[in-house]
């Protein structure tokens, strides 16, 4: 659960068309929003619709940093106002088709960047989002053995010598 | 230990379930080869990776019978409850075949024989979810599905023998194709 925090009026900027929200990353960077630009996030919609309950301002203190929270605000920026079917909450888990081009674009970034996107993502609930970052992460071990998918993404074999010469597992998958 | 720090081992398992189900291909019959089950690769990387993939039954819902009984057994057993979507065609173990869709047309919500069956009795089982139903150079048995299908609402015959009663029963078929190649 996040923590939400009541702030002073004053560290909010004046009042626009679309209401201000006050986002805090883990490295207690201070970001000002426009409530429209976030509304795709369910998280963020879910808090805002707490806040109409008092008259105080608040801030959203997030569990992660600001250049993530950067990131993901630029996406949101980059579709305002645009309508996502894969953000309609009962739409089908992403498939296979490929990755928006001005998506692919922003997700260009290192493996670990791209990971901590998707963790955001999902926790803002963000699902067209995650679903771009699912399909780009898909994308780099589509394809690849088991040996190539633990060297892309730095994974060590862990399995005991039983466990990965058991007749179960070389039949079955 | 070591993959415990790593970023992608933080990524809750529904996600890396998505990432998996994103590769997993869900092909034609006809289409159907070993290059289809290579995405079955991610559950040998590690035993995490392996764990969220046998937790998440919707990966392992789509399938035939072209790589044997063994693996269709662990299959539908992996999938659990979750609806299933069978595109088969075989020959040899027909019997046991049919005896393990019998044991499993509850959850079965599309069903497509492309092969003939001598036996179809294991038809004559109610069938709760499915929807679409193609069957082949078969006989229909009298009590399909024991007429016990509400949500079949799409059925096509290739060159089967059947009686209409059977399919009259069938109260909420939408459409159905019957089709005779023979003449």
């Amino acid at each position: 659960m996040p923590t939400i925090v009541s702030v002073d009026d004053s560290t909010v900027p004046g009042e626009g068309s679309s209401r201000l929200l006050l986002l805090v990353s883990s490295d207690n960077k201070h970001i000002v929003v426009e409530e429209d630009i976030m509304s795709r996030s369910r998280f963020i919609s879910k808090q805002v619709e707490g806040f109409e309950a008092t008259s105080q301002r608040h801030a959203i203190l997030l569990p992660f940093s600001s250049f993530v929270l950067n990131k993901v605000i630029e996406y949101c920026s980059h579709y305002r106002g645009y309508y996502l079917l894969e953000d309609d909450p009962d739409a089908a888990p992403p498939g296979r088709s490929p990755v928006r081009e001005w998506d692919q674009e922003f997700l260009d970034v290192d493996r670990n960047m791209l990971l901590r996107i998707i963790k955001a993502a999902h926790y803002l609930e963000i699902k067209s989002l995650v679903g771009s970052c699912a399909r780009a992460i898909a994308d780099m071990i589509r394809g690849k053995t088991t040996e190539e998918m633990r060297e892309i993404l730095g994974v060590e074999n862990d399995f005991t010598p039983e466990e990965e010469h058991s007749p179960s597992s070389k039949c079955t998958g | 230990r070591r993959n415990e720090h790593l970023p992608i081992f933080r990524l809750p398992s529904e996600i890396l379930a998505c990432i998996f189900a994103i590769n997993r291909t869900t092909p034609r019959i006809e289409e159907f080869g070993a290059e289809h089950l290579r995405w079955i690769a991610v559950t040998h990387v590690c035993r995490r990776w392996r764990q969220v993939a046998l937790d998440f039954p919707d990966l392992w819902t789509r399938g035939c019978f072209k790589h044997g009984l063994n693996w269709t057994k662990e299959m539908f057993a992996r999938s659990k409850t979750a609806p299933l979507y069978l595109e088969v065609t075989w020959s040899r173990t027909a019997k046991e075949n049919g005896a393990l869709i019998k044991a499993h047309m509850f959850h079965i919500r599309t069903l497509t024989l492309r092969t003939a069956i001598s036996d179809t009795e294991f038809l004559a089982q109610p069938a709760p979810i499915l929807e679409s139903f193609v069957l082949k150079d078969s006989e229909i048995p009298l009590c399909l599905f024991a007429n016990q299908a509400p949500r079949l609402h799409s059925a096509k015959l290739v060159d089967c023998t059947f009686s209409w009663s059977c399919l009259l029963l069938l109260r909420n078929l939408v459409h159905v194709s019957i089709i005779n190649t023979t003449h």
